[in-house]
């Protein structure tokens, strides 16, 4: 129960020590009885005010981004093999990869408030590998329907891909994160990253098919998690 | 592995640190490490398990309804249509699709597993929590595994070998459970029996209007204002499965070179996705709709002869005579059926598509925008899918799924490997439907995924499951028949055939009386064969009166004259030489195997010594003065003046005086009666072929042009039971359909105009 509760307690809330997880065998999970479980409530938020608007500075929006590089994507096909060794597209050795493509998802936000998820600990049965039977502690995650976790404006705004300026992330780089270019004409015209055309456009950052999510995600049920060790027949 | 990195600079501290508060995490920076290959390899088969009970999830309104829940189905995922049109698009006048995706929802149907869905599972979009989506043995897992020898892109030579380890992060959902899922408990069934729905509304949005997201306003008015530019859809699965689904995450392979064999580099050393994708609502290989009649009756007789008309009797060769080359026996069946009934089977999987709403019709409303409820759809609309079994290999850990960037820099492409041409790769997944072991099969392991198997089936804990090792695709709708020993299913086409309807599928009765006639015909053919040979024919010539006297060969034999060497009653001169000659008989068919008429029967021909004896050595033409091997010697044809009928006379035995004009010639030889005759034997006389269906086969078309009182009956096969000319099925039933063993060579999925 001690070792059950710390974690609840950490969950929870706010401590400044340095607690250490420890790994729990099976016995001293199964010692663990009573099962009086905690609540947890978790806000999650991100550029949200509390009213769920979106707070990032209208000249700021490139450090409300989130982007992601896929392993050997260069804008010249070149890539690290497993062995660390620099190639162009078609296998020779060269000096330097080429400029690195991100996928940017940009102006990224949202307000996630799980409102209660009950923490105790349950056993479960089954039959082992072996063909012995096996009673299992997990910890199980309780959801309560008319307590849904609630999304607000969780997404982003749009999502493209940029390209450093720079291969090898050299000197004076620009990395694709962060542009925020001009260009284009009429209804695609862009500056300092937004379009510039009236209209529905108007504004967004360059890019393509936001992503918006308004709800209350309304689970039931519980959710047990255990070890899948070597004994259990899956793994 | 790929990365992931974290881009907020100093806007970290700012904002997301109102995240790492509220997830109370101390001011420690917890740093993430990668994880070595080597490490990661170590770490196999263990991994964390999830087992959801009593489970169900559903996107509510933003909003504290229903006790706190939020209004029904009213939480929304949206699609925002960021970014201008293509030129080419705004030059059709085309809007932005703007999408909502209201309402996602999984649970468990309402009714049993496999018992019959009605209008209120298919228009329901929740129903009751998932007892337990996979069991304590058979959860779902998430685990890091390692796989060895995996063959990489690299191919100098098909038969190249170079392979790595390929270490990934694999997310199981429970296993299937192999055999009857109906004999499983109900807590085990329920995870075979979900239910999936949402509803969306998908807007036409005027792209030169400001959004406004509290108002409708104008900013759908594209094309006039208050014109319907709003689908709404309604799509619910009742009765599903999503057992045996897993996706790998993992770094691909290198060894592949741009423009060497169609492979690109972009497959080297990157983020690559493998899947298996199944989502399966039962086997349907007993799923017919009933077809009942009031009764049904047959009139038939016995087989009549027409040999008035065919055949030309057992004695004719008349080889040129198309009566002559056949024979016929036929008798008309007249089928009547009454009181047709077609039932609606048991229904245990629905998968609907519905548009027709029944309230909150405003044209132009959506709940994200202007409130309220969600809609209620009629309850018997749509587009119904039964029993839908889609089972999606989706690459391999040595074909992989990768994401890339097309060469524009902006567009993002989707794309499954191309398989090399390379034995170790592609030899793991063609398969050889005759025979599915490796060892005897020459060496191929792929094999199909469907409801029946996976690849090769597991005995985890004493339970069986099946496998997640096949490489094809099989995608099946409504009745299905399923070849076991080759592991192929293919679509019922009987008339109790059902899995696509417009509208709920009815059951259908049709009073009265119907009924078919079909012929049907048999027959007997044969057809003339030319032989061709080479016989020895002899003439001879006699000599007489003074010794010396000369008779002078008429046919310029190399031997020359011939003299009279004295004494009594002349001298004969022999003379042979080689000539063509050829024989017309009858062949009968014996043989319709494999759809192909094959004459083999040659019952009653002459033998080829029979016709041409055994000639002179070389060939056509030669002469000579013996007809050596000669033994037995044959004189070879007759050729007889007119009034001369004694043998001798015409096959020069006797000669004529002086002249030696007879034995020369050719003899017509008849055919024997045997093999002239339809009943020779009694394996000619007694086997009927069946004629074919096809009303422009030959015997169809020989059979009718000389007997037209039958041209509008059709040769057919005759059903066992009697069955009439009526269509039983529900007329909004489109029948069942299959797409089986489904390989994907290479796939690329490209964006454009962004």
């Amino acid at each position: 129960m001690k070792k059950l509760t710390l974690f609840a307690a950490l969950a929870l809330c706010v401590t400044s020590s340095q607690a250490a997880l420890e790994a729990m065998d099976n016995d001293a999970l199964q010692e663990v009885t009573g099962q009086g479980g905690a609540d947890i409530s978790l806000q999650l938020r991100l550029n949200h005010n509390t009213s769920a608007g979106f707070v990032c500075a209208n000249n700021e929006l490139e450090y409300c981004r989130m982007a992601l590089a896929i392993n050997n994507r260069y804008a010249d096909g070149s890539y690290r093999d497993a062995l660390g060794v620099v190639r162009n597209s078609t296998g020779g050795v060269i000096a330097n990869v080429g400029r690195k493509q991100w996928l940017v998802f940009k102006g990224i936000q949202g307000t996630i408030n799980i409102q209660e998820i009950k923490l105790d600990g349950a056993d479960l049965q089954y039959i082992g590998k072996l063909g012995n039977p096996v009673v299992k502690p997990a910890i199980q995650l309780s959801f309560d329907p008319l307590k849904p976790i609630q999304f607000r404006n969780v997404g982003y705004q749009s999502l493209s891909i940029e390209t450093d300026t720079v291969a090898n992330e050299g000197a004076g780089n620009l990395p694709g994160y962060l542009a925020k270019g001009s260009g284009g004409v009429g209804a695609t015209a862009f500056a300092d990253g937004k379009y510039t055309a009236a209209g529905f456009d108007n504004g967004r950052e360059v890019g393509f098919t936001g992503l918006n999510i308004n709800g209350n995600l309304s689970v039931a049920g519980t959710l047990k998690i255990f070890s899948c060790d070597a004994g259990h027949p899956r793994c | 592995m790929s990365q992931i990195q974290p881009l907020f600079q100093h806007q970290w501290t700012r904002r997301l640190l109102v995240v790492a508060m509220s997830a109370a995490m101390s001011s420690q920076v917890l740093a993430l490490e990668a994880i070595s290959d080597e490490d990661m390899s170590a770490a196999t088969g263990e991994g964390i398990a999830f087992l959801p009970e009593n489970a169900s999830i559903r996107m509510n309104g933003a909003d504290n309804n229903n006790g706190g829940a939020g209004t029904f189905d009213t939480g929304y995922i949206r699609i925002i249509p960021v970014g201008p049109l293509t030129p080419a698009a705004a030059a059709t006048g085309a809007g932005k699709g703007d999408i909502f995706l209201y309402g996602l929802a999984v649970s468990q149907s309402d009714k049993a597993y496999g018992a019959g869905r009605a209008s209120t599972d298919w228009n329901n979009r929740f129903s009751r929590p998932i007892d337990s989506w996979g069991m304590p043995a058979n959860p779902w897992v998430l685990k890091v595994e390692t796989q060895n020898n995996v063959p990489d892109f690299a191919a100098p030579t098909p038969t190249a070998t170079s392979n790595g380890s390929v270490s990934y992060l694999g997310l199981e959902a429970p296993l299937y459970r192999t055999g009857n899922i109906a004999a499983l408990s109900n807590t085990e069934k329920s995870a075979y029996n979900l239910k999936l729905a949402f509803w969306a509304d998908a807007f036409i949005r005027n792209p030169s209007v400001v959004e406004n997201m509290a108002a409708t306003g104008s900013q759908f008015d594209l094309g006039g204002a208050g014109r319907a530019n709003r689908l709404r859809l309604q799509a619910i699965w009742d009765g599903f499965s999503i057992n045996g689904s897993d996706i790998k995450i993992f770094q691909t392979l290198g060894g592949a070179q741009t423009g060497v064999q169609g492979m690109s580099s972009s497959y080297n050393n990157t983020l690559g996705i493998a899947g298996t994708l199944r989502f399966n609502s039962g086997d349907g290989q007993n799923l017919r709709a009933v077809v009942t009649t009031g009764s049904a009756t047959r009139n038939t007789g016995a087989l009549t002869s027409h040999d008035a008309t065919f055949g030309c009797g057992n004695a004719s060769g008349d080889f040129e005579s198309v009566a002559c080359r056949f024979r016929f026996r036929s008798r008309i069946v007249t089928d009547t059926v009454t009181d047709v009934n077609w039932a609606v089977p048991t229904l245990g999987s629905v998968l609907r598509f519905s548009t027709q709403e029944t309230s909150n019709t405003g044209l132009l409303a959506t709940p994200a925008i202007n409130g309220g409820t969600a809609p209620t759809f009629n309850a018997n609309e749509g587009l119904y899918i039964y029993n839908l079994n889609v089972n999606l290999v989706l690459g391999s850990l040595y074909q992989p799924l990768v994401v890339g960037v097309a060469p524009d820099g902006k567009n993002i492409s989707l794309e499954l490997a191309r398989i090399p041409n390379k034995e170790s790769i592609y030899k793991q997944m063609y398969t050889n439907y005759d025979n599915s072991n490796p060892a005897t099969n020459g060496g191929y392991f792929g094999s199909t995924c469907n409801i029946y198997q996976c690849g090769t089936p597991r005995t985890l804990g004493g339970v069986s499951y099946q496998g997640n090792t096949a490489t094809h695709s099989s995608i099946t709708i409504g009745s299905t028949e399923y070849n076991a020993a080759t592991n192929t299913l293919t679509a019922h086409s009987g008339e109790g055939a059902i899995g696509v309807s417009f509208g709920q599928l009815q059951s259908r009765f049709q009073g009265g009386s119907f009924t078919a006639q079909r012929l049907q015909l048999e027959y007997q053919q044969r057809q003339f064969r030319d032989r061709e040979g080479v016989y020895t024919d002899r003439y001879r010539l006699r000599a007489t009166g003074l010794f010396g006297d000369e008779v002078v060969d008429p046919f310029g034999h190399p031997s020359g004259s011939c003299n009279y060497g004295g004494g009594f009653g002349g001298t004969t001169c022999n003379r042979y030489f080689n000539r063509a000659g050829f024989h017309t008989d009858w062949v009968y068919l014996n043989s319709t195997a494999g759809g192909a008429k094959v004459f083999g029967d040659t019952g009653g021909s002459f033998t080829t010594a029979a016709l041409f004896g055994t000639p002179m050595p070389g060939g056509v033409g030669a002469s000579g003065n013996t007809n050596t091997p000669g033994a037995p010697f044959v004189q070879g044809l007759f050729d007889c003046p007119a009034g001369t009928t004694a043998n001798n006379d015409c096959n020069g035995v006797n000669g004529g005086t002086g002249s030696g004009t007879y034995g020369v010639g050719v003899d017509v030889i008849a055919n024997t009666a045997a093999n002239r005759s339809w009943t020779a034997d009694a394996t000619r006389a007694n086997t009927w072929f069946v004629a074919s269906n096809n009303q422009q086969s030959e015997e169809n078309l020989v059979f009718r042009a000389a007997l037209p009182a039958f041209a509008n009956i059709p040769t057919a096969t005759i059903p066992a039971a009697p069955t009439a000319n009526v269509n039983p099925s529900a007329l909004n039933n489109l029948g069942s359909a299959v797409i089986d063993g489904l390989l994907i060579q290479h796939l690329k999925l490209t964006t454009r105009g962004l």
